[in-house]
């Protein structure tokens, strides 16, 4: 399934929820889902699930979801342990499998890819559920039980990235703008300001 | 080491703490600080929750949470792990402005250099460590004795007041009593 098509899938069963958006699903999700609360993570790698916890923890009548990919779950994969410590029943960890770091353009290879199951090591952790899915059917069909389930659960999803032309000198990287350095920031405010008034 | 006249008790330190009104420690847990997690176990701050993290990166993320979520954390770890989550603390302190308070404690420093200045430790990682918050513009306070543990409500204050992060160096190892 592509990103995009996940985060709608997502986005439709989770108003009200705040979404903690990181590397791939820091332009989808907020593209399919504008009016949510959600904070884009970034410049960060590896942070998306733990600044869930925290608001979980903090808020537990208000349900989390963490959009995470495999390459920063596998520069934190202690805070599985973690996480699954703290036991957040309003958690939702889904970790966007695509395989490769720089999805879009790069398309380089993640420590671990081919070896590693992030199912197996959430279970192995402690996530009281873990489930694969791999198609935006199974998605669509699944994701209101799981989200009525034992918690904290992670929902690893097969990504296929998009059919984009690699970087290259004639399509370089783009330069990072000023406001990737400052929206975690105001998405964080933004965040807090609606959890206060709710 | 050992408890020394440099050695503040972990209860005057958890006393300060709740006068900061501190609602959650969340920690990798600091050698010089023991003392002070084991008060915290044993139900000192019976109200405080406690979030064992397995890095640091991780306690300064969920810190963050926290405080979006309308809560009043510290986190407690040692120099090394400031080392450790320099980028997270880059990341989510400064380009984000989160009021991340810190207790970090002074592991590694010799006897020899209680009472001096910690850049003449003979410990790369007791010397670097104001340095390195330095380089990362994160201002620091000194809890070197006893004297000092008014720094704690004025680097929770400048914190939470500025919305940034600070750190209390706890210079020598915690008392037990």
């Amino acid at each position: 399934m592509l990103n995009i098509d996940a985060c709608k899938i997502i986005a439709k069963r989770s108003p009200g929820w705040v979404v903690i958006c990181t590397m791939s699903t820091i332009m989808t999700f907020p593209e399919v889902a504008p009016d949510m609360l959600s904070i884009r993570v970034a410049p960060l790698m590896g942070g998306a699930s733990s600044i869930g916890l925290g608001i979980a923890l903090a808020k537990p009548d208000r349900g989390v979801m963490a959009l995470d990919g495999d390459g920063s779950l596998a520069m934190q994969l202690g805070s599985l342990l973690t996480i699954a410590q703290a036991a957040p029943k309003n958690f939702f960890h889904f970790v966007f499998h695509n395989r490769v770091l720089y999805e879009g353009g790069g398309r380089l290879p993640i420590a671990g890819e081919g070896y590693g199951d992030f199912v197996a090591l959430a279970k192995a952790a402690g996530y009281p559920a873990a489930y694969s899915i791999d198609t935006t059917e199974e998605l669509e069909s699944q994701l209101d039980g799981i989200l009525k389930g034992p918690a904290p659960a992670l929902i690893r999803l097969a990504i296929d990235c998009p059919p984009t032309p690699r970087w290259s000198d004639d399509n370089p990287q783009a330069e990072l703008p000023d406001w990737w350095f400052t929206m975690m920031g105001q998405d964080g405010r933004k965040v807090k300001q609606a959890l206060a008034s709710r | 080491m050992t408890t020394t006249k440099y050695s503040v008790k972990a209860s005057a330190i958890l006393d300060e703490l709740k006068a900061c009104g501190i609602t959650d420690v969340v920690t990798v847990p600091d050698y010089v600080q023991a003392s002070v997690h084991m008060a915290l176990e044993a139900g000192y701050l019976p109200d405080v929750r406690i979030v064992n993290c397995a890095t640091e990166d991780e306690a300064v993320a969920i810190a963050y949470g926290l405080w979006i979520g309308g809560r009043k954390p510290v986190v407690i770890m040692q120099n090394q792990g400031a080392f450790a989550c320099a980028n997270a603390l880059r990341s989510i302190g400064m380009n984000a402005r989160t009021p991340i308070f810190m207790m970090v404690g002074q592991w590694g420093r010799e006897l020899a250099n209680l009472g001096k200045h910690p850049g003449l430790s003979q410990r790369r990682a007791v010397r670097g460590t104001e340095p390195l918050l330095d380089a990362l513009e994160i201002p620091w306070y000194r809890l070197e004795s006893p004297d000092d543990i008014g720094v704690i409500q004025k680097a929770c204050k400048y914190a939470f007041t500025t919305e940034s992060p600070a750190a209390v160096l706890v210079g020598a190892h915690t008392a037990y009593s």
